[in-house]
């Protein structure tokens, strides 16, 4: 009877995700379709705002149209996008319950090629990452870039088992964490009470300014990115987790 | 299913090629265009795979291809919008911010979905479905 009825379940799902399949297929098989006639049926010829990019430039205070977009055209957007990272961040610590970060697992000790290569490398990802944020100015570059190359830094003194952001507070991570978010609202409300329009840049003063904000900005992106691996639920050892539940049973 | 996937992708080509020889006002077949083309299958792919996948990790898999459809489609539009000076720069600065806020929002989906595992012991939403 039983085995009869789970046959028959099994049977029903079965039949449940063949017709999703299909149903998906065709879906995604129109969509295709429509999304592929919208393409070829795009009106011709440069549609874009590269040239209006290109005689603004001067005043922008960079040599590069992508930066000069980032955080000066749109900064209000990348503003906004700082904050969604601050918000992913803030979400994860929501999850664990807390801002604080599990310290960090020892590394396997006398590892000799792991902390050869941690040596090694941490100092020309944190190099690359100056040279990169330097580099947005006149070049493909910028904050984003280098905050990720940072970020990736910190996601390996993780992964090598080196005590890294984990030992430095709670408080100092949350710093750490909204001063790119800060920056941005700084410049906003300075360029309000300045009489100008919001984040409307000075020409004259521009490159100073984008290269402050860019760097605080760095510094989150990377923060952001450390403590998304660093807070990740679970990331825990095993076996403090199990040190954990022997504890808690032992209560109850 | 790779199967399904391949026989998928292989007919939008034939119906892409198909409508571009049809359609005369069509410009010839440009390297961007290919592009463009590619992303709309890239995000079709992404889109059935997060409809007919039931485990989590797969569903973040298939945003993030989803994701790379769109970044690739608009770096090809500003290819295509190229002016004197290069490529048009506000696709390129969407897609800059674009790709470290899906690398936040994916780090997010994967913390939710191993708060749901260590809460119901499945990678997935529907108990029964065995569908992976």
């Amino acid at each position: 009877m039983t085995r009869h009825d789970a046959t028959l379940r099994r049977r029903r799902r079965r039949a449940l995700l063949r017709v999703r399949i299909v149903v998906a297929g065709a879906g995604a098989l129109a969509l295709a379709l429509l999304l592929v006639a919208a393409v070829l049926e795009l009106p011709e010829g440069p549609l874009g705002l590269a040239e209006e990019a290109a005689a603004q430039l001067a005043h922008t205070g960079v040599d590069h149209a992508v930066t000069a977009v980032l955080l000066n055209y749109r900064s209000y957007d990348t503003w906004l996008e700082v904050g969604v990272l601050l918000l992913a961040v803030m979400a994860i610590f929501a999850l664990r319950g807390g801002a604080h970060l599990e310290n960090v697992r020892p590394a396997p000790r006398r590892d000799p090629l792991l902390t050869w290569l941690t040596r090694l490398l941490i100092p020309m990802l944190t190099l690359t990452a100056g040279y990169l944020l330097w580099l947005g100015k006149f070049a493909p570059g910028g904050a984003f870039q280098a905050g990720v190359v940072l970020g990736a830094a910190g996601a390996m003194l993780r992964l090598s088992g080196t005590p890294s952001l984990d030992r430095i507070g709670d408080v100092a991570i949350r710093i750490l964490l909204a001063v790119g978010f800060l920056a941005f609202l700084v410049a906003a409300v300075a360029t309000r009470l300045a009489g100008l329009d919001m984040l409307e840049l000075p020409p004259g003063r521009a490159g100073d300014i984008i290269l402050m904000v860019e760097t605080l900005a760095t510094i989150s992106i990377a923060t952001t990115c450390a403590v998304l691996v660093m807070a990740m639920p679970g990331a825990e050892s095993p076996p403090a987790i199990a040190a954990k539940d022997v504890r808690k049973e032992a209560r109850t | 299913m790779t199967l399904l996937s391949c026989g998928y992708m292989s007919v939008c080509f034939g119906v892409a090629s198909a409508a571009g020889a049809a359609t005369p006002e069509t410009p010839v077949l440009t390297s961007h265009l290919v592009y463009m083309l590619t992303a709309c299958l890239l995000f079709c792919i992404g889109l059935f795979g997060l409809i007919t996948r039931g485990h989590l990790m797969r569903n973040v898999m298939s945003l993030n291809v989803m994701g790379g459809g769109v970044f690739l489609f608009l770096v090809a539009v500003a290819r295509r919008d190229a002016g004197e000076s290069g490529p048009d720069p506000v696709p390129h600065a969407m897609t800059l911010t674009g790709i470290v806020v899906a690398l936040a929002a994916s780090a997010f989906a994967l913390a939710l979905a191993r708060r749901i595992h260590s809460i119901t012991g499945e990678m997935r939403l529907e108990p029964g479905d065995d569908n992976s």
